[in-house]
């Protein structure tokens, strides 16, 4: 395994920015750093679906990422890299919860996805007009607390009436979701793990 | 219902949850709903901002409750929905009142943002009261950060307040055994020491960081200089006994690893249940989320002394690997009380009971605490499921 793959896998920060920095030095192309990169983060989630990394490590797997960005961002801006696709994320009208939604953010950029992040106790009319403008090809929706379940539901049937939902699809995420409430809310797609999300947006963008 | 009646109702039901958590056969198995208020307000017509402020509005919707589902044989944490001009008082800042924050309509929320940085571990221990009470209040407070004597003066009234909602609530429990017949289970409160760090003060995704960054010894110094903190808690306006249970619900351990969970969270958790256990009392940990991976440490636990209650776990397995030492509780899924039927209802219900009732050490619960949504005609199905199968 390419060494800057194998130190994110690893979650060593230290070890990750600084062969980061030697790269940029030699001239390493800012798409080939990147797209090393996102095979740790791809290796950190298969890690986690298989029970080996835990939370705290998805975690810290944003955090590293977070930390190359900061490095890269100089010179990113004429980079062109490979971008997997776009997502609309936000924590739905009536919840505030958004430690899960944050998780699954770092780890869907880490993986070479594009979020653009709403926040939290988002309003439907702002999700839909987010869809217009952005043409993101996914929706994420989080919520923690099962009184938010109407929300993802109003916010659902809003995207029908504005004649976009057949633009994007829908994958909500949160302890409390389940198939029954995926069915019940008319989404795509739930799941209960960020690394899991991420897995299915890819499946998403190919569907 | 007169006084002798409900004196006689009262008996049975609390004999009836003793008898499970000291993993005997009683007549049947015991219902609680995992309610702290915020359904039955819904289902009396009173919205949560209403019952956050009024608490005899709250008390009366428990009381409808009681009358339309006498099946229950206890109230959960009837005060869970707190107090709502306590925290005005304070001027809390980490919590958003339902009906009062435009944010959280339906529900309290809990804003998530950490209070203390992790620089800050050394003060924690060298004196946790002090830490909590000069640095961490008034982070967390708006109204305790000004200055003298505002501060006091807000100090006062939120005590005043604090006392007041105590007592409202003690006479409640009184009344309700002598009028209802009705036993509250949460006797008190508190905390595992790294759920206390993690809930209050540092945050879920910092102390998550400080799990790979920081020494491991610094994290284990905390929660034990947390521990005789997170005892007082539960002891402050308690008195030992086998009922009610001290209720201490359980957040971080589902989301580490088996290594971070046997030497930062169990070993500090094990010393705060065997001494209150020690001091006469029993608990009910609420095991929330998924405690499959940590769920033979429960073994460890002092037999027939606890209360075990699950959100996601086969129960089934539970009752294999910790049925002989913990009173099983759980875990009607929360979706078939709101979007489920008869049918479905009665199906689990029968279900529960067949995997984890055998020979008593079981009471009947759901896996989450109650929202608005849960529909009364399904809770009246599920009561009568109960009855139903769970008669011995
Ligand atoms: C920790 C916790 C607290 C702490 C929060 C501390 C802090 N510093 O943040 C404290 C003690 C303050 C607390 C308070 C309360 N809590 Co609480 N709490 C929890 C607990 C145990 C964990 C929540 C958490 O932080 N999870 C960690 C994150 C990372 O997980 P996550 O959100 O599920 O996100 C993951 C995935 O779902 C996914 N994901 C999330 N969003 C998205 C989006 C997309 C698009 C994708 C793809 C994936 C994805 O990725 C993440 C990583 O894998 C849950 C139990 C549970 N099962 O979740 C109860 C729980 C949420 N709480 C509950 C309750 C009732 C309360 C209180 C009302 C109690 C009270 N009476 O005061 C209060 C206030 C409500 C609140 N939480 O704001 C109930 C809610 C019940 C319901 N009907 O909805 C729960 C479910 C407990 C239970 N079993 O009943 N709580």
């Amino acid at each position: 395994m390419d060494e800057l793959t194998r130190a994110v896998v690893q979650l060593e920060e230290n070890q990750v920015i600084e062969i980061v920095r030697r790269e940029l030095k030699k001239g390493t192309p800012v798409e080939d750093i990147v797209e090393r990169c996102r095979q740790g983060m791809e290796a950190v989630g298969e890690k986690f679906s298989q029970g080996e990394y835990y939370l705290p490590d998805l975690i810290m797997a944003g955090e590293i990422f977070n930390s190359i960005l900061e490095v890269l961002r100089p010179i990113m801006a004429e980079a062109k890299t490979r971008k997997l696709g776009k997502i609309v994320l936000a924590t739905v009208k009536n919840d505030i919860h958004d430690i899960g939604k944050n998780v699954f953010k770092g780890f869907a950029e880490a993986n070479g996805f594009v979020v653009h992040d709403l926040g939290v106790d988002v309003d439907p009319e702002l999700i839909v007009s987010t869809i217009k403008e952005e043409k993101p090809e996914i929706v994420g929706l989080s919520c923690l607390l099962t009184s938010a379940f109407d929300s993802i539901k109003d916010t659902i049937e809003r995207i029908k009436q504005a004649g976009v939902r057949n633009q994007v699809k829908i994958i909500i995420g949160g302890a409390p979701v389940s198939e029954e409430l995926k069915n019940w809310s008319g989404a795509d797609a739930f799941t209960r793990s960020a690394a899991e999300g991420v897995k299915i947006c890819k499946e998403l963008l190919e569907s | 219902m007169n006084q002798c009646e409900a004196a006689k109702l009262y008996e049975e039901r609390v004999n009836r949850i003793i008898k499970a958590m000291q993993l005997e056969e009683p007549d049947r198995v015991p219902l609680i709903p995992p309610e702290e208020g915020f359904w039955v307000s819904s289902y009396a017509g009173y919205s949560v901002a209403d019952v956050t402020y009024d608490y005899s509005l709250m008390a009366a919707a428990w009381e409808k409750a009681f009358d339309d589902f006498p099946e229950w044989d206890a109230a959960y944490a009837p005060f869970c929905v707190w107090s709502g001009p306590m925290f005005e008082f304070a001027g809390i800042t980490q919590f958003a009142l339902a009906g009062k924050d435009g944010s959280a309509q339906k529900m309290h929320q809990w804003k998530q943002v950490s209070c203390m940085s992790a620089d800050e571990y050394e003060e924690l221990i060298s004196d946790p009261y002090k830490f909590i009470l000069e640095k961490i209040v008034p982070r967390r407070c708006r109204e305790l950060a000004k200055p003298y004597p505002v501060n006091a003066i807000a100090f006062s009234k939120a005590f005043l307040e604090f006392l007041n909602w105590l007592e409202f609530w003690g006479k409640k429990a009184e009344e309700w055994k002598n009028k209802y017949g009705m036993p509250v289970l949460a006797g008190g409160f508190t905390e595992a020491p790294i759920d206390f760090l993690m809930d209050h003060l540092r945050g879920f995704k910092e102390l998550s960081l400080d799990l790979r960054q920081l020494p491991k010894d610094t994290i284990i110094r905390a929660c034990e200089a947390l521990l005789p903190y997170m005892i007082k808690w539960a002891t402050i306006g308690s008195r030992p006994a086998t009922f009610p249970p001290i209720f201490i619900p359980l957040h971080f351990a589902p989301f580490i690893s088996p290594r971070d969970f046997k030497e930062l969270y169990w070993p500090t958790f094990r010393k705060l249940v065997y001494s209150l256990v020690e001091l006469g009392y029993s608990v009910i940990i609420y095991c929330e989320a998924d405690w499959t991976p940590h769920l033979a440490y429960l073994k460890e636990l002092p037999k027939g002394k606890v209360i075990a209650q699950f959100e996601t776990m086969d129960m089934k397995k539970a009752k294999r690997l910790v049925g002989d030492t913990v009173c099983l509780m759980g875990n009607l899924p929360y979706d078939l009380l709101v979007y489920g039927t008869k049918e479905k209802i009665e199906e689990y219900t029968k279900k529960l009971i067949d995997e984890a009732g055998a020979g008593g050490g079981f009471i009947m619960s759901a896996n989450k605490i109650f929202g608005e949504n849960v529909d009364p005609r399904l809770m009246r199905y599920w009561c009568e499921a109960t009855v139903k199968y769970g008669t011995y």
